[in-house]
């Protein structure tokens, strides 16, 4: 099967969420991933597990597609056997603490004297260089400190995280990025690269969109719930049986958009007042104007009211929860979510690539045992069953 | 300028709004030569609430950087004919616009990879180019909805909530960046190019794969709840001086880390707490977790939450605090890093922009000012297809280039 990043090897020395995001992209791309773990396994695989020595669901939502080997890194036989890893790699991903890498000598000197093809891309949560550099992170501190926090929540409520992985996955995706800018351009100079990505700066980058307001009146964006400033209706409306997530999101952008809608909640004149044809003008409305849409939405499930609305031509969305999402038709029909077989955890269902290229299919495959693939991967360095029986003795693979 | 990353890659880009935007201006950051082909007038977001009457609006200048314009009716069947020959000299087309547009165009990757067989096409839709919700209108909040962000945002004993970095948006058109890329590379061994499809339900669904866990665990969906982190003390958004709506520091303290713990009670005075029974571990601390929340928060709410993060950045706590969008063009440490970038805008004047989100060590990424509408036809239509000013001035004069 063709793939686009067919034969390139990345060295995976990532843990969590923020490296493992950028692998396993890396890595539905066809890239050949070898995750390199302590030999107790990275702490994504063991102290989030619900199970304890079960590899955990976190686990095998962010390492699928990847070969798994264990190395200790801090003996001198792990040592030489991960300088002769590199010296067949392309890539190197890590997202370990602050200063890390540097302490194990894996700087990005030593890398780059072993191997100058190497491009070697880490994912910090401030990143090198300001005041922030030394400070540790994680999902939530990122968001906290992007702005993602003070415009999420309700206009009487408190900055609210984002239970998205804005700045973990967020993250990763932008490492992937700058890892295939690399190679792109190494294709040219021959020669390798340092690639850098800071959470603070990917959750940024997530929303920009949102520094418009801040430009035009010098003030932060306020909270605002689920409605908009600039644009009514955009709100979430309760829908039958009332359950904690039975809302659907109705946004009108356009007055084509705002008329249907009136027609179909059975308040045609409204969208022929032209006091009403502009999203701005009607927010002078917009509490008459949810009760409208409320009192409709309240007679179906979300799902009637999205295939309604949806189906014509008003931009609708269900509000799914998790299990939802999973069992999903669209994503199903797409082939978003499949079902892969894990031979401790079973069946399960697992969020495909949402990155569709029709030279290069996705092949799912599951997430690896711990070391599942030692022997495949140093075999290949020449290491014989006698050697790595000794490695594993003495703790050192 | 020296060679960067992706010197060499022409897009012509028919983005529009967001999703599509963000994804060719972060190639263009990589040195890819973005040629924005606009209608005649200029693309629809330029005028999306714009903050002086008849300027580029700022919501156009946030997604439009690094990039050239080119104005052109496509429409128009000679429109399209032009579009075509700059595709045979093109290696990306990237297109955002409604589900059937395209098709409508006549622009479809069928017609498109007949006049150029290495083009790469990529084609971002709210819900892909099939199944059932295929026909269905998207904007970032309905992305939101139906890939489960907002199921899981928001408090418990409240409605769901959408995130308000534009995930749906923003994250569809840096996935469709990565996508392109591989594409790219691929095309360097096979001489072919392909259709990139990214659908932004999609992209929600796996920025929050991470939450999916509970579902894994008891079948069930995975609930609201605010900002605690269950089982961690601290672990939250605490309240800081003076008291405004941003004024809070979000505070971590990993559980299975008692080192961390002791750092955080040396950090805010409370030494005394290491040999409190309360505090033995991580499960006794949550247990007890109102009263100790209590004695954290009368920490925080008489300092800055400046103060408190430096305090705990420095004591190796993960702590941030909740910058608002007009702190964070401020902050020191973006600042420091040269993340925010002033440009010099035609019309608009001085404007400091997030600039490139990925430092690459051997391709600098300038932020270029956003063009106006057309900026670049005549020096493009020169440069790629060999057009002098007269045979430019002729197709303005029929209406072409608006």
């Amino acid at each position: 099967m063709p793939k686009a990043l067919a034969g390139i090897r990345v060295l995976d020395l990532t843990q969590y969420e923020a490296g493992p995001s950028c692998t396993q992209m890396l890595a539905w791309l066809g890239a050949d991933v070898v995750k390199i773990e302590p030999p107790a396994g990275e702490p994504g695989r063991t102290a989030l597990s619900d199970q304890r020595g079960e590899d955990a669901w976190f686990f095998l939502l962010l390492n699928s597609g990847k070969k798994g080997v264990t190395l200790n890194l801090k003996s001198p036989r792990g040592r030489t056997m991960f300088e002769r890893l590199v010296t067949t790699a392309d890539v190197l991903v890590e997202n370990m603490g602050p200063g890390a890498m540097d302490r194990l000598g894996l700087g990005w000197e030593a890398l780059r004297r072993l191997n100058p093809r190497l491009i070697a891309a880490s994912v910090k949560g401030f990143g090198g260089g300001g005041p922030y550099a030394d400070y540790k992170s994680f999902e939530w501190i990122a968001q906290a400190m992007a702005g993602a926090m003070s415009m999420t929540g309700a206009p009487d409520g408190p900055p609210t995280k984002a239970i998205g992985g804005l700045a973990d996955t967020g993250a990763g995706l932008h490492t992937a990025i700058g890892i295939l800018a690399a190679l792109v351009q190494r294709q040219a100079t021959g020669v390798g690269q340092q690639v850098e990505v800071a959470q603070q700066e990917a959750v940024v980058n997530l929303l920009r969109i949102h520094l418009r307001d801040t430009y035009a009146t010098g003030k932060p964006v306020p909270r605002q719930g689920n409605r908009s400033v600039n644009a009514a209706p955009s709100n979430i409306y309760r829908c039958r049986p009332f359950g904690p997530n039975d809302y659907v999101f109705v946004h009108c952008a356009t007055v084509e958009m705002w008329k249907t809608l009136t027609k179909i909640v059975g308040r045609p004149e409204l969208g022929d007042d032209p006091g009403y044809a502009d999203r701005r003008d009607r927010v002078k409305y917009i509490d008459a104007i949810d009760d409208m849409i409320e009192a409709w939405t309240e007679k179906r499930t979300k799902q009637e009211a999205l295939e309604i609305l949806a189906g014509a031509g008003v931009p609708c969305g269900a509000v799914l929860d998790s299990t939802e999402v999973l069992s999903d038709p669209h994503l199903r029909a797409r082939g978003m979510i499949v079902e892969l077989e894990h031979p401790r955890r079973g069946r399960y269902p697992m969020p495909a690539n949402p990155v569709r290229l029709s030279d290069s299919p996705t092949e799912m495959v599951r997430a690896p045992l711990l070391g599942e693939h030692n022997a495949e991967v140093y075999g290949a360095l020449g290491y014989g069953e006698a050697e790595l029986d000794a490695l594993r003795r003495d703790g050192v693979i | 300028m020296a060679d960067r990353a992706l010197t060499g890659m022409r897009i012509l880009d028919l983005t529009q709004f967001e999703a599509g935007t963000t994804c060719t201006q972060f190639l263009g950051w990589l040195g890819a030569d973005v040629i924005k082909i606009e209608p005649p007038g200029g693309e629809q977001s330029r005028r999306n609430r714009p903050e002086v009457p008849g300027l580029d609006a700022m919501f156009f200048l946030v997604f439009n950087a690094n990039k050239r314009s080119v104005t052109l009716d496509l429409k128009h069947p000679d429109g399209r004919a032009l579009f075509l020959r700059l595709a045979e000299r093109a290696d990306v087309v990237v297109e955002n616009f409604a589900p059937g547009l395209m098709e409508k165009l006549g622009l479809d990757y069928e017609r498109l990879r007949a006049v150029n067989p290495r083009l790469i096409m990529a084609r971002i839709k709210g819900f892909g180019l099939s199944g059932p919700y295929h026909e269905y209108k998207s904007f970032d909040m309905i992305a939101q909805a139906t890939g489960g962000v907002m199921s899981v945002t928001g408090f418990e004993d409240r409605e769901p909530v959408r995130c308000g970095a534009a995930i749906g948006d923003t994250g569809t058109g840096i996935h469709t960046a990565a996508a392109i890329m591989a594409a790219y590379i691929q095309r360097q061994r096979t001489g072919r190019g392909q259709l990139v499809e990214v659908a932004m339900q999609e992209v929600v669904a796996n920025l929050v794969r991470g939450r999916f866990v509970d579902h894994y665990r008891d079948g069930r969906p995975s609930r609201r709840r605010g900002n605690e982190i269950t089982g961690g003390v601290p672990g939250g958004a605490y309240p800081c001086a003076p008291g405004g709506l941003n004024d809070y520091a979000y505070i971590y303290v990993q559980t299975m880390n008692q080192d961390m713990w002791r750092a955080f009670v040396a950090a805010i005075g409370r030494e005394d707490l290491v040999a409190d029974p309360r505090c033995a571990d991580a499960r006794t601390r949550w247990e007890h977790r109102d009263a100790l929340n209590e004695i954290i928060v009368a920490w925080t709410r008489t300092r800055t939450k400046h103060e408190v993060m430096a305090a705990l950045g420095k004591a190796g706590v993960p702590c941030g605090a909740v910058l608002d969008t007009g702190e964070l063009l401020d902050d020191p440490h973006l600042n420091a890093r040269g993340q925010v970038h002033t440009i010099d805008h035609a019309t608009r004047g001085r404007l400091r922009l997030p600039g490139c989100p990925v430092r690459l060590s051997a391709s600098e990424a300038p932020t270029t000012p956003p063009p106006l509408a057309g900026e670049h036809t005549a020096e493009v239509l020169g440069e790629v297809l060999g057009l002098s000013a007269r045979d430019v001035g002729e197709l303005r004069a029929r209406g072409l280039l608006g």
